[in-house]
């Protein structure tokens, strides 16, 4: 199948059939399209994206590409329905039942030449890419431009109802494009030899990951929810996993046999996708459930994270692990701590209501209680657990975002990064928010500070903030219990709570936030290496 | 149905369908052209490295009871309902389409060819 699609002089991805509106919309990707490839422009719009704002180069780069787009825009901007119309016609073919059958996944990436076509329309995934990342650079600018006018009516106390709606529209379109996006980035880094990010992401892991992660899937044969990504995956080979669509090869077998030979190959923390929480699904506890919707780990996918929690020797350590039977795995690793507190965590999306705010601030002041019992522990053991006096100053404040923070400016756009003067000023601004402190208008700023830190936190949802019995403090999955064990493996990126079985054994639980240890620290003084037999 | 002639794996074979144009549908019906009309399709067998060019078709099935009846190889054959809209899509005025679908050039009643997802 594989060697069908690449040996295609062209291959065609059909999403279905057309319509007046879809007829149009590909009739207009045509032109927008071939405008941002011939003149150079959509390189540039993916570097603006990928880039963290804030800094000069950025802005730079912004002004260049909006002069570039001058035109564009202007016309855009003329026609603000036209405009979200156009936006809503790409939302409506991302939308179509065509992308969730996973074996397209393998046809779009690797497919040298590609064609979309709704109906008779039809545009290269060139153009088609072009105009889709056009498309989230105009969001941006709309989202900029109304959030000025919603300000200024806010200083002028007339509320605007119209600006209001546009701006939750603009908002709510095309908000949740990461299936493409991720297959479009695939494509790039597969046909485009100057593409050198690629090596990590095209990892069977990372793929999976961003399968399990992103909107559901269909498959025919669950096998499938594997094998179909075998032929993207630059590390098929040497994973040595070979399709195998026999009735007596179980399912649970295939993901079994994958997860292993991923932890072997020292991908640690395809642990990080393993949460199968508590239910009989059939798989060992460290085994991810590609059947099952993932949530995004604590420090997000391990191929985006900034975290490096066994150090900075990672990939080149050897012998992480010494040995598996039949559904165990021992892995080596280091014994940090012991849970020994935990408190409700949050679990709802919506949470960041009026009505809720008392109960954020209870949850707030939870996790400053148990930071408080920790600065205990340092007194009366006179020992310092932390390695700068600073992670034990600005625990509270980091703990609830898991020491994630988005820059203003990102809209989704961009990386994000360690907390800064802005996650303190955000946290401030918040508990005055909670105490009604910071209603009018001339807050909006403070206001907006809020705003990015709750958008982290959202990330740190289904997870309950402990307290372990040297001190430590952060974040666990909501199934953890006291007693449970915080361990660091080699070569992984992120800590893990695991629970021992009272025979030597542990059954994994998930990955974790633990405040002081995510950068290495705890392992810069070699701390004795101990065995962990995962089932 | 489609008379399926097995493949042999050791030359790496594959069937392409040739998707004939809608003036040859019109012809054999002799009705005027247009774009509804059935969709008559040829299946022949290649090795991989020697095969003319050809399009490779990325689709969904859509719902497996829902088919309507193409022409392959002078045989009525039952399609996905989606399948059959995109080859409606796909087929030109005058020139015929050499072109890769699942559905129709894997023999779907042949464990063995499914599963081995050849080549």
């Amino acid at each position: 199948m594989r060697d069908i699609y690449s040996k295609a002089s062209n291959t065609i991805a059909f999403l279905g059939i057309g319509w007046n509106g879809s007829d149009l919309a590909m009739a207009k990707f045509n032109t927008i399209g071939k405008f941002l490839c011939d003149n150079g422009i959509t390189e540039l719009i993916s570097s603006y994206i990928g880039m963290k704002s804030g800094n000069s180069q950025f802005e730079a780069l912004k002004e260049d590409l909006y002069q570039r787009l001058d035109v564009q825009f202007a016309e855009a901007l003329q026609d603000l329905e036209g405009t979200l119309n156009f936006m809503y016609s790409m939302q409506e073919l991302l939308s179509r039942s065509y992308w969730e059958r996973i074996w397209i996944r393998q046809e779009f990436v690797i497919s040298p030449n590609l064609t979309i076509k709704a109906g008779k329309g039809t545009v290269t995934v060139d153009r088609f890419r072009a105009t889709f990342l056009y498309m989230l650079v105009l969001k941006k600018l709309l989202m900029e431009l109304s959030m000025g006018v919603l300000e200024d009516a806010k200083q002028k106390k007339e509320p605007d109802p119209e600006a209001d709606s546009f701006f939750l529209r603009t908002c709510k379109v095309l908000e949740d494009v990461s299936l493409v996006s991720t297959m479009l980035g695939r494509r790039r880094q597969i046909h485009d030899p100057e593409d050198n990010s690629s090596a990590i992401g095209l990892r069977l892991m990372n793929l999976l990951a961003d399968l399990a992660i992103g909107p559901q899937t269909k498959a025919s044969d669950d096998k499938d929810r594997i094998y179909a990504l075998l032929g993207m995956a630059n590390d098929g080979k040497l994973l040595e996993i070979d399709p195998d669509y026999k009735e007596s090869t179980s399912c649970e077998w295939v993901y079994t046999a994958a997860a292993r030979a991923m932890l072997f190959a020292g991908q640690i923390d395809i642990l990080s996708l393993s949460q199968n929480r508590d239910k009989t699904c059939g798989l060992p506890s460290w085994v991810p459930d590609w059947r099952d919707k993932i949530i995004r780990p604590s420090g997000q996918l391990s191929k985006d994270t900034f975290f490096a929690a066994s150090g900075p020797q990672l990939s080149t350590s050897k012998y992480k692990i010494v040995g598996s039977n039949l559904d165990g795995i021992t892995l080596k690793g280091y014994h940090v701590d012991i849970i020994e507190e935990l408190i409700p965590g949050r679990t709802t999306r919506d949470q960041y209501m009026k009505e809720d705010l008392p109960q954020l601030g209870k949850y707030l002041e939870s996790i400053r209680s148990l930071c408080d019992k920790s600065n205990a522990k340092a007194w009366v053991n006179f020992f310092e657990i932390y390695t700068k006096a600073s992670d034990r100053a600005d625990a509270h404040i980091r703990i609830p975002i898991a020491d994630q923070e988005m820059n203003h400016n990102q809209f989704g756009v961009g990386g994000l990064q360690s907390t800064t003067a802005l996650s303190q000023r955000a946290y401030t601004s918040l508990l005055e928010h909670i105490d009604g402190k910071l209603d009018t208008p001339s807050h909006a700023a403070a206001l907006r500070d809020v705003a990015c830190y709750n958008l982290c936190m959202k990330d740190q949802l289904f997870r309950r903030p402990f307290l372990a019995k040297k001190g430590y403090v952060g974040l666990v999955p909501d199934h953890a219990k006291v007693g449970d064990v915080l361990a660091i493996f080699l070569c992984g990126k992120f800590p893990y709570v695991v629970r021992g079985d009272g025979d030597g054994t542990y059954k994994f639980i998930g990955d974790a936030y633990v405040h002081g240890i995510m950068y290495g620290e705890f392992t810069e003084n070699g701390p004795r290496i101990e065995e962990f037999i995962l089932r | 149905m489609i008379d399926y002639k097995p493949l042999d794996p050791a030359l790496k074979q594959f069937r392409l369908v040739t998707v004939k144009s809608r003036s040859h549908s019109a012809a054999v019906l002799s009705v005027p052209v247009q774009d509804y009309l059935p969709v008559h399709c040829l299946l022949s067998t290649f090795s991989l490295n020697n095969a003319p060019q050809y399009q490779a078709l990325s689709y969904t099935w859509g719902k497996p009871e829902n088919t309507v009846s193409i022409t392959v190889d002078l045989r009525e054959t039952e399609v996905t309902k989606n399948l059959c809209q995109a080859l409606i899509d796909i087929r030109q005025e005058t020139e015929d389409v050499v072109l890769w679908a699942d559905a129709i050039c894997i023999d779907q009643k042949n464990g063995k060819e499914k599963a081995s997802k050849f080549p």
